[in-house]
């Protein structure tokens, strides 16, 4: 490219840096919120997989059972009867840390804190082969008596060094709300970077001391096996040719043997399956994260749009001179490509940096949301993988040349000398218009196509919606012109020559407002959208929560059917049901069984219901037939699934789903579907003494308790009784129906808290833009204000035309902005939601948001009008009038 | 160099200069000049001589350095902002050289535009308007966006739109300036003709030789300071 020219044509953003800084913010924003989302989502899966895999350390396989546990005595069975040699017990469990003050008094002072640790039971006679943190790494300073005997710890000595803790030390632990003592027997070296991240919230301990502390009876969670296998055997077992992996290696033999004397509901495994496992399972969530990021990036890119076509704008007589010079048009665009090249690469850069800042700040949330609703994670340190920051660094490039497009095609089209740039321009986008709505409107339907399509997947589905919103901001300036139409004689009856003055304005810089109005209007859209779907999420599981939870109180372990990975053991026996059921003033109790079995269509959740028939109104089927559905449920013959259930995996009423149960597989009808907002992974109900018969589990997960009287008193009489009952230092929960409404719904607000921070940097992103778009319109009217100053208005009144200007422009996006935030409301809740998560949510609308959104824009706008107002009332007309 | 009726402008002792970079550009330098009412006074000069600027310092869009700036007894420089941008609005007409309309507005909301600025945008105010327009020979383009309309329509607009508030002075700048020499000859007849009947003081900043032979007076701008020339027109000035 030649120097000069591009010398004489880049000094515009020398000359004008405000306006190339809000460029740059607009890409940096954008890059930032998905860098941000997709830090804090990789690194809560990283943090899950480095912890998987440095637990595993060399194991090559795993026996799991599929609810609670593995039982010890099959362990020992294992290496006896079957001479498993290189086998070893472990359970995996979490407790909080509390450290703080030093005293561990844990008086209040406001200086404790809580940190979560995995606490990880070994037998260490078994351990040396699979792991190197007891022995190898602790040295001499390993107390092993003192593991084996006094409820000893192990854990790694840069955690140690940071908590001022030492050997022989005692730490408290807080597991179930309890405070249990341990003492510090060994520290280990972590001997590399990867090691050192995986212990940083590990708690080693001896496997009775992790069953006494976890409360875990004669149960553990898992057998961990070496069994090698040749990489044919592997690829074998992994494409499931068991007789083809058999075929002579020891290996294979060695895997079938140990089959052959698995107990029911116990499985094999390889570890790498928790991690992909934990990735499938919340593909949905982290995909519908990664489009409101990308939300945010669209945003960003409209920003760009405007000020890159603005640059060009500005620069036409320059550009036209050069082309009369002898500067191609192919040379021109090339130029303004490659300035927006640059603002891209420059924002993506700032992006990238504020986007590992925006990580650290949402992995909490995120975080939280895992462990509220799929597994257990602990997240210490958060990064973002090259790829992300490669992908980071090619959006913001491509987002900004893809929005440069247009105006890179302007300079294109310009002639030499071409003069009356402004005019010229209007007028090019007025002529526009019509094919710029048909676009539009083609745009709407070709993305109302994608969403109606039956078979189409989730990205589909996003891409439909972004179709959608595109085509809408494409209607945006004719809906403008149209609404200021509308609005001029109400402004020019209110505010006389400067009212019509605002609000022809807009339209008369349409090529620029338009911009602005459609990132304005896309940015409250989102809020709306977003507003309206989580009021009728949070509408729809309310009402669900306050038909399905009849009983006054439950009674349950802590987290019993959170975590998929750590499943607890039952936490009442059919005695403890009896003793309830036994209490003053209870009149009922109904029970349920929760556990993982195998079917058909994989692991799935059971729960397995003894309801009466007033606990069954708790289910409101979608289909089915109420009474015949209630019929074969209670015989037995029949199962019922949850709404998500059968939309993952396809089954309807009338289908048959097969129970791997210990007496061989079992096929089910499924004679209804229910309403369930518990899992989004679904469940299918049982009834009990099915189950128990085919199971042999009699063990109960949570107990409802029907009080005779539900006052205050009576359910806190009977909480009292019912602790004493089944025994005070039993880790028990035992909420009222409304405190467990009140932590469902707290559960329910955090998920979306992220929701909100996106939210609110859509709305940040489209300040931006606004007020690059107020900016450059105040540039360039910079000869206009000095012709209204030499005509004798006075600042204030240049300050009031421009700040109703720019209230105008928000009320106009605001406006818009309803319909289109309703229509991207009904895309998240019919479409959107039902192909992630197969919910059905009701839809509702009250007017206090959308007034709220419409006062948010128009605050937006004005806020964003303040500097310009203030630079062209200060405008000195003297300057202004010198271009001449 | 005193015009026999009272004096409407007086420019007293009046400096300005620029800065740029490091070098300071001296425009007007002591400039003396005394304006009476209802003249016609153009200003000579080469470009960059300071015309602009001394018509700037008449209507009080700038200040002067020091010296001082006195119409109709009122001394621009001892007002604060508010009170010259209201002296502008009530007292002077403006005619620029690139015409300067407001594109959003129609050719009759650009007249009623200073109108409204001083509380007249009455029916009075609108019959004047349209009066306007029928003088500068436009009556039937009041609807019409200034875009739609030629160079010369534009500026003839201007004019009435200079003159619509009843100003006391007109300025203009380089009126012709971006006009074919026929169509600059018309529009200059029109400016000359219209505020003569309204009776106005007209002070008009120029670079052509041939715009001087309608004015009362001519001043060239030399070294900062004008100096008065032969008057283009014959005999006294006969303005009232």
């Amino acid at each position: 490219m030649k120097r000069l020219l591009v010398k004489s044509v880049l000094a515009h953003f020398r000359t004008h840096p405000l306006q190339a800084v809000l460029a740059v913010v607009g890409v940096a924003l954008g890059v930032a919120v998905f860098v941000g989302i997709e830090g804090a989502n990789g690194s809560a899966l990283r943090a899950f997989e480095i912890s998987a895999r440095a637990i595993a350390g060399r194991t090559t396989h795993q026996i799991i059972g599929e609810s609670a546990g593995v039982p010890e005595s099959f362990y020992r069975d294992l290496r006896l009867k079957h001479g498993v040699r290189r086998s070893a017990p472990v359970i995996e469990g979490f407790v909080s840390l509390r450290s703080g003050d030093g005293d561990g008094d844990g008086n209040g002072d406001g200086k404790d804190r809580q940190d979560r640790f995995r606490l990880l039971g070994v037998d260490f006679f078994a351990e040396s082969a699979f792991r190197d943190q007891l022995g190898k790494r602790t040295g001499t300073l390993f107390d092993l008596t003192g593991f084996m005997t006094r409820s000893g710890v192990v854990l790694s000595a840069p955690v140690a060094t940071a908590r001022s803790i030492g050997l022989g030390h005692g730490i408290d632990l807080v597991i179930a709300g309890r405070l249990k003592r341990v003492e510090v027997v060994g520290l280990f070296e972590p001997g590399n970077d990867f090691e050192r991240q995986a212990a940083a919230d590990l708690l080693i301990c001896d496997i009775a001391t992790a069953q006494e502390l976890l409360g875990l009876g004669d149960r553990i969670s898992r057998i961990d096996l070496i069994v090698p296998l040749s990489e044919h055997d592997r690829y074998a077992e992994e494409a499931g040719n068991r007789n083809h992996a058999a075929s002579g290696a020891a290996g294979p033999e060695a895997l079938d043997a140990i089959r052959a004397a698995l107990p029911a509901g116990t499985k094999i495994v390889r570890p790498e399956q928790r991690s992909a496992a934990a990735e499938q399972m919340t593909r949905a969530f982290r995909l519908n994260l990664r489009a409101l990021s990308l939300l945010a990036l669209l945003c960003g890119a409209f920003l760009i749009y405007n000020t890159m076509t603005f640059s060009v704008v500005q620069r036409r007589p320059l550009l036209g001179t050069l082309r009369a010079l002898g500067a191609t048009s192919r040379e021109l665009f090339a130029i303004v490509l490659t300035e927006a090249a640059v603002v891209g690469l420059l924002g993506a850069l700032i992006g990238l940096v504020s986007g590992g800042a925006l990580a650290r700040m949402l992995v909490s949330r995120v975080t939280q949301t895992v462990n509220d609703l799929y597994f257990t994670v602990n997240v210490r340190e958060v990064g973002v993988s090259t790829e992300v920051q490669v992908a980071g660094i090619i959006l913001g490039i491509g987002a900004a040349l893809l929005a440069a497009l247009g105006p890179a095609a302007e300079a294109l089209r310009t002639e030499p000398r071409s003069a009356l740039a402004r005019a010229e321009l209007e007028a090019r986008t007025r002529q526009a218009l019509p094919t710029m709505t048909v676009l539009g409107v083609l745009t709407v339907i070709a993305g109302a196509a994608c969403l109606s399509l039956p078979f189409t997947g989730l990205i589909s589905s996003f891409a439909g919606l972004f179709m959608i919103l595109v085509g809408m901001a494409c209607l945006t300036p004719a809906m403008t012109v149209v609404f200021m139409r509308l609005l001029t004689p109400a402004a020019e009856r209110l505010f006389g020559s400067l009212g019509r003055l605002s609000a022809r304005g807009v339209v008369a810089t349409l090529s620029r407002t338009g911009v602005a109005i459609a990132a304005l209007m896309m940015a409250i859209a989102v809020t709306i959208g977003v507003d309206v779907m989580i009021r009728s999420f949070r509408g729809t599981v309310d009402r669900w929560l306050s038909y399905s939870l009849l009983a006054d109180l439950y009674v349950s372990s802590p987290g019993a059917l959170t975590d998929r990975f750590t499943a607890s053991p039952p936490a009442l026996s059919v005695a403890d049901v009896e003793k309830l059921r036994a209490l003053p003033g209870v009149g009922q109790v109904t029970t349920v069984r929760a556990v993982v079995v195998g079917s058909d269509v994989g692991p799935i959740r059971l729960q397995a219901f003894a309801l009466n028939p007033f606990a069954q109104t708790a289910f409101r089927l979608k289909s089915g037939d109420q009474t015949e559905a209630w019929r074969a449920y209670d015989r037995g013959e029949a199962v019922l699934i949850s709404e998500p259930f059968s939309f993952r995996h396809d089954l309807d009423v009338g289908s048959s789903l097969i129970l791997e149960t210990p007496a061989g597989d079992r096929d089910f009808r499924i004679a209804g579907i229910y309403y369930d907002y518990a899992t989004e992974e679904g469940t299918v109900m049982l009834t009990q003494p099915v189950y128990r018969e085919l199971w042999g589990d009699f063990g109960v997960t949570a107990a409802g308790l029907y009080l005779e009287d539900s006052d205050f008193d009576s359910v806190k009489a009977v909480t009292r009784a019912a602790r004493t009952a089944l025994g005070e230092d039993r880790e028990l929960v035992i909420r009222s129906n409304k405190l467990l409404r009140d932590q469902s719904l707290r559960v329910f607000d955090r998920t979306f808290a992220v929701t909100g921070v996106l939210r609110m940097l859509a709305v940040l992103v489209a300040f931006v833009g606004i007020l690059a778009a107020l900016t450059a319109l105040q540039l360039e009217r910079e000869r206009e204000v000095g012709v209204l100053r030499a005509l004798g208005m006075t600042p204030i009144e240049v300050w009031a035309l421009v700040t109703s200007q720019t209230g105008l422009i928000g009320l106009v996006a605001g406006t818009l902005a309803i319909p289109v935030g309703l229509t991207m409301a009904a895309i998240m809740i019919h479409v959107i939601n039902r192909r992630s998560f197969g919910w059905s949510l009701e839809m509702t609308v009250s007017p206090a948001p959308l007034v709220a959104a419409v006062a948010l824009s128009i605050g937006a706008a004005l806020l964003a009008g303040v500097y310009p107002a203030y630079r062209m009332s200060r405008t000195s007309p003297a300057e202004a009038l010198r271009a001449e | 160099m005193q015009a026999s009726s009272p004096t409407f402008i007086e420019l007293r002792q009046l400096c300005k200069s620029f800065r740029e970079g490091d070098q300071t550009h001296v425009v007007l330098d002591r400039a003396e000049l005394s304006i009476a009412e209802g003249e016609l006074v153009v200003l000579l000069g080469k470009s960059g001589s300071g015309k602009t600027t001394l018509l700037n310092l008449l209507c009080g869009i700038d200040l002067p350095d020091s010296g001082e700036v006195v119409v109709d007894g009122v001394n621009l420089h001892q007002l604060d902002e508010r009170r010259r941008t209201l002296f502008r609005r009530f007292r002077i007409g403006f005619v620029f050289q690139l015409f300067n309309l407001l594109p959003t507005l129609t050719v009759e909301e650009n007249l009623m535009l200073p109108l409204e600025l001083v509380g007249r945008d009455d029916r009075d105010g609108r019959e004047r308007v349209l009066d306007l327009l029928d003088r500068v020979g436009l009556a039937d383009r009041a609807g019409s966006f200034p875009e739609r309309l030629s160079g010369g329509e534009q500026q003839r607009i201007a004019i009435a739109r200079a003159l619509a508030h009843s100003p006391d002075l007109v300025l203009a700048d380089e009126p012709t300036g971006n006009l074919d020499a026929d169509t600059g000859a018309e529009v200059l007849e029109l400016l000359d003709r219209m505020t003569r009947q309204e009776g106005k003081t007209l002070v008009m900043a120029t670079h052509s030789r041939e715009v001087a032979e309608i004015a009362d007076r001519v001043f060239r701008i030399d070294h900062g300071r004008p100096v008065e020339l032969t008057s283009g027109k014959t005999g006294p000035p006969s303005r009232r």
